[in-house]
């Protein structure tokens, strides 16, 4: 199924199965065209990891190949440009491997990494440096662990217990965290001091997602439950720079433009996935590409410009509502994928056009 | 617990000689139902030893052939052709609707036709692959249901939606024969693909299936590549194909002219047919006669068309071609006795001969019946519900598409995965969907957050607030069962349930007293008015105000925070003696942050708090043992301090007074 709406392309495969998670594979370079993804879903009696492939021209992705993953699959998320751990409803977290012929092969797994007093709790979110993986879930701890080690290299526990929805690395030895209370807590994952930092978002909301600005470590986006976008600057965490309603319901997932980050992508449980374009926030002489290029000097984020924080920033959601919530999307040049409760994996062609 | 209802058989048994005494059986869920022996006891038995016997539950499920791989895509995409429907209607103005109706109708068709090519291609691969399996069986049948449902919704298309009553339907019905019966094409092209085409045996065979379905181009090919199509016999019949005319709603003919033009024209075909212009050639002869409407070559050739509808089609084709509506029932009668009598038709034919009598209540029944399909009939009910209240007729439907609509939406409760789609479905089922709608929410099984906040949304977003609040206590509860303090009490907080957010209090207060530290302090930092919602809470929460205050050296405020929490009576009489122990900095520091009043409410306290403490020990505040017996050590330092404190306080007062 594939409609043209101007020079945005939307195709809408069904795939019989509810999508909790989708990640692109690295390309083998900055450059190259994104062709495969892997998904994973959830609340199914058999659940499963499925590696796509996208062809070049308006075509729904093709599945290569599947592998059954005993839990629902909370998160993906990619160590090395070949391996991909996933989080499992069950508190596991395992590694895979992509071998040749787009065949999955389960490297590693820890079982229950994450446990309450009644048995295993779900891992909720993973994050990766390229090195280490992170892991929350429900039972409010932190864990960090190394591929190739069966133990585990760091659990830092929460008191309470409040789940923990979202990590991210924000630099290679600094990990934020987000909870069910709308804390944001930043560990330094070498040290064990407590936390260095914990913002408060307003009203306690959940914080259901976090995404980190590509290339300026202290900004840091997170989607709230009540469907509210917040940015943060770390630098000054006690107030969020700003905070704007999109979503009707909790925001499922949120990412920044790995290449050109002053657009940013949301998806909720409201069905809606929604293009937030701040470049009109920048200054106009500029191309967008270059404002990413500029990391050094005084020039500072189009996130953190005055229109941005009076929340005036063009949103438009890019696909037809769906009736479903949409749970995961990820973005990779100019195609974006999203993965919905509706059993639907969107591919969105041109998407910054 | 087994639940094995694969076999689409009406009834099974459950294998085991104890449900054979009796048994019992009780909803465990929307569609699910929990077996289990049960015999009824009386007094005056003894106690059986075969009682004793481990019994075993059985969960019964519900089965649908929707739940496999392949027909799932149609659950998840007629449900946005549904709601895109019930939107469409309520917004666009009536002129508009038929083609709305339409558009929505042939997506889910296309839907229909888009599952059925995929099972096609798997089924061809598994045939490839030479595996015979049950599921080659099962994908098997379901092509088979796919495509006779395709074929009931066309023709229901035709009759009901596109139509208006006392039309001339047969250009329709032969478009829906054309994508129905497309076999003759493929005679055609096996004949033309061979060296010589008039030789294939199925050549001639190809040429009446053609004409038949008044494919005349297609028979004029055809023709032309015979090796005598230059004979004069071969050129009168292509000029009588050429010239037979069609009649189209919008060409520009009125029904009038077109019937004096097709007697007309059959008239010249029955003259050149007697003039003897094909006897030379028999194939053509029963060519011609077959445009000349004769019944009883049609009825020779009923082998080339495999079913009643077909061979009614056709017949009209050449007998009839301007067919009222209200005339087809009688020919749908002709065409089954002259196919094989009445008493030989099967369930798909009642239903398209109930369709062709524009009988829509007895289609919806029979599709019920035989299809064992709730997706189909309640799709096909809303449709119809739907045309028909388009032209203001007196709408009895209404009741029986919400019942149909409720039956599906319990199916997809009754599914692990597609309760989502199911209460999509009760959004437009009226009362009775929305009380079917809270009920499922309820007893959705909650097994980790981002299910409840999927429950929580869904609920929130149709304002059952009591359903909101019940998965926020669930939640709580089995946070608390974890002993994850902190998240229980947010969703205490959430669910608005003040004797539960007492419990958790409680609960934390004893682990502060036991272990000197705060679960979650930050929370309860923050709590701002979701404190009021119980006493304890807003105990705890105003106490943890008190230490901010007193590690941010504010130890004015401290202290009349501290006093007020204790003359207020908020706080339970088991931590009095911890309060107690808070004000002795603050009574032995240098300046006087208690005053005199204060310093009265606090020797009152000890005082009670001594009394109650040389009671019996049952009804003594103080938790334990150990934390009675140092308080029993402080209780000499606190008197001394509270003695001083006074003095003091006293004398400041005194002398500010001054």
């Amino acid at each position: 199924m594939s409609t043209m709406a101007g020079a945005t392309s939307l195709c809408q495969k069904y795939v019989s199965r509810k999508i909790k998670t989708i990640r692109w594979k690295p390309g083998l370079s900055d450059y190259g065209r994104a062709e495969t993804f892997v998904s994973g879903s959830w609340d199914e009696m058999e659940n499963v990891l499925e590696v796509w492939h996208v062809p070049e021209a308006d075509d729904d992705p093709s599945a290569i190949h599947e592998v059954k993953h005993s839990d629902n699959v909370n998160d993906i998320q990619y160590v090395t440009r070949d391996s991909f751990a996933t989080g499992g409803g069950a508190g596991g977290v395992r590694l895979f491997q992509h071998s040749s012929g787009g065949h999955l092969e389960e490297k590693f797994s820890w079982s229950k990494v994450h446990h309450f007093l009644g048995g295993a709790s779900p891992c909720t979110a993973l994050a990766s440096n390229g090195d280490q993986i992170a892991s929350v879930g429900e039972d409010g701890r932190l864990v960090i662990l190394n591929p190739g080690h069966k133990q585990v290299s760091r659990n830092i526990e929460n008191v309470g217990g409040c789940s923990l929805y979202a990590v991210i690395y924000v630099r290679a030895s600094e990990v934020l965290t987000g909870n069910m209370q709308g804390h944001l807590k930043l560990w330094d994952i070498r040290s064990n001091q407590p936390a260095k930092a914990t913002l408060i978002s307003p009203d306690q909301i959940a914080v259901c997602t976090l995404a980190g600005h590509p290339t300026q470590q202290h900004l840091v986006a997170a989607g709230g439950e009540d469907g509210a976008l917040t940015l943060w600057d770390m630098r000054s965490a006690y107030q969020p720079i700003t905070v704007i309603a999109a979503h009707s319901g909790p925001i499922t997932e949120v990412r920044f433009h790995p290449s050109s980050p002053e657009h940013l992508l949301t998806c909720g449980l409201d069905g809606q996935i929604l293009h937030w374009d701040a470049s009109a926030a920048g200054r106009p002489s500029q191309l967008p590409f270059k404002n990413t290029k500029q990391q050094s000097g005084p020039s500072i984020s189009v996130w953190l410009s005055s229109e941005v924080a009076q929340g005036s920033i063009d949103t438009t959601c890019i696909i037809p509502v769906s009736h479903l919530p949409v749970n995961t999307l990820d973005v990779e040049g100019s195609v974006l994928i999203a993965g919905s409760d509706n059993e639907a994996i969107y591919t969105i062609r041109n998407v910054m056009l | 617990m087994e639940g094995d209802s694969k076999h689409s058989a009406k009834t099974w048994s459950i294998p085991d000689p104890t449900l054979a005494s009796g048994m019992c059986g009780t909803y465990s869920g929307i569609n699910t139902l929990m077996v289990f022996p049960n015999r009824p006891v009386h007094h005056n038995d003894e106690p059986h030893t075969s009682m004793l016997t481990t019994a075993k539950l059985y969960q019964i499920e519900s089965f649908s052939w929707l739940w496999g791989r392949h027909m799932r895509k149609l659950v998840n995409e007629a449900v946005g052709t549904f709601i895109g429907l019930q939107k469409a209607v309520v917004d666009v103005e009536t002129d508009n609707c038929k083609l709305i109706l339409v558009k929505k109708s042939r997506e889910y068709r296309s839907m229909i036709q888009a599952c059925y090519s995929e099972i096609s291609e798997q089924l061809q691969s598994m045939k490839e692959k030479g595996q015979t399996s049950d599921e080659e069986k099962e994908l098997i049948e379901c092509s088979g249901l796919l495509s006779k449902m395709e074929l009931i919704l066309s023709l229901f298309e035709i009759v009901f939606i596109e139509t208006k009553p006392g039309s001339i339907v047969l250009s329709h019905l032969i478009s829906w024969i054309h994508q129905h019966f497309p076999e003759c094409l493929d005679r055609k092209r096996e004949a033309m693909e061979s060296e010589h085409p008039h030789q294939h045996p199925v050549y001639w065979e190809a040429v009446y299936g053609l004409v038949l379905q008044g494919r005349t181009e297609d028979v004029r090919q055809m023709l032309a590549s015979h090796p005598n199509a230059g004979t004069d016999a071969f050129l009168s019949i292509d000029e009588l194909l050429r010239k037979m005319p069609v009649y189209q709603v919008y060409a520009g003919v009125s029904e009038p002219e077109f019937t004096v033009r097709w007697y007309h024209w059959q008239s010249e075909c029955e003259r050149r047919l007697q003039e003897g212009h094909f006897t030379a050639y028999h194939h053509l002869t029963i060519l011609c006669q077959i445009l000349c409407g004769d019944q009883s070559t049609i009825t020779s050739l009923r082998d080339l068309m495999d079913t009643w509808y077909h061979f009614m089609v056709s017949t009209l084709l050449f007998t009839n071609p301007t067919i009222k509506f209200f005339r087809l029932h009688a020919a749908a009668q002709d065409a089954i006795s002259a196919m094989r009598g009445e008493d030989m038709t099967t369930s798909l034919d009642h239903v398209l001969l109930a369709a062709m009598e524009a009988d829509a209540l007895q289609v919806i029944k029979k599709c019920q019946h035989v299809l064992d399909n709730n997706w189909f009939t309640a799709h096909i009910t809303d449709l119809l519900y739907h045309t028909l209240s388009l032209r203001n007729e007196q709408n009895s439907l209404a009741k029986l598409r919400e019942s149909l609509l409720l039956d599906y939406a319990s199916d997809l409760l009754g599914h692990s995965s597609h309760w989502q789609v199911g209460i999509l479905y009760l959004d437009h089922c009226g009362p009775s969907g929305i009380a079917m709608a809270q009920l499922a929410l309820h007893k959705i099984t909650l097994t980790d957050d981002s299910r409840a906040r999927k429950v929580i949304h869904m609920a929130s977003d149709r304002n059952f607030d009591a359903v909101v609040d019940s998965v926020c206590k669930v939640m709580g509860r089995r946070a608390l069962s974890q002993n994850r303090l902190g998240a229980a009490i947010w969703w205490g907080v959430r669910s608005r349930d003040s004797s539960f957010t007492s419990h958790v209090a409680h609960q934390i207060l004893h682990k502060y007293i036991a272990e000197g530290r705060f679960e979650s302090a930050p929370l309860l930092d923050q709590l701002g008015p979701a404190m009021l919602l119980s006493d304890t809470l807003t105990f705890l929460g105003k106490y943890r105000e008190f230490h901010t205050m007193y590690q941010d050296g504010n130890f004015k405020n401290a202290a009349s925070l501290l006093v007020s929490l204790i003359s207020s009576k908020l706080a339970p009489e088991y931590f009095w003696p911890i309060l107690l122990l808070d004000a002795l900095p603050l009574l032995n520091s240098e300046e006087p942050f208690i005053s005199s009043e204060e310093t009265y409410e606090l020797m009152y306290c000890m005082h009670n708090l001594s009394q109650s403490s040389s009671k019996s020990t049952k009804q003594s505040p103080m938790e334990t043992e150990a934390a009675k017996v140092s308080f029993l050590e402080k209780e000499k330092e606190i008197r001394l301090s509270l003695s001083n404190n006074l003095a003091r306080a006293l004398m400041h007062e005194g002398t500010v007074e001054d």
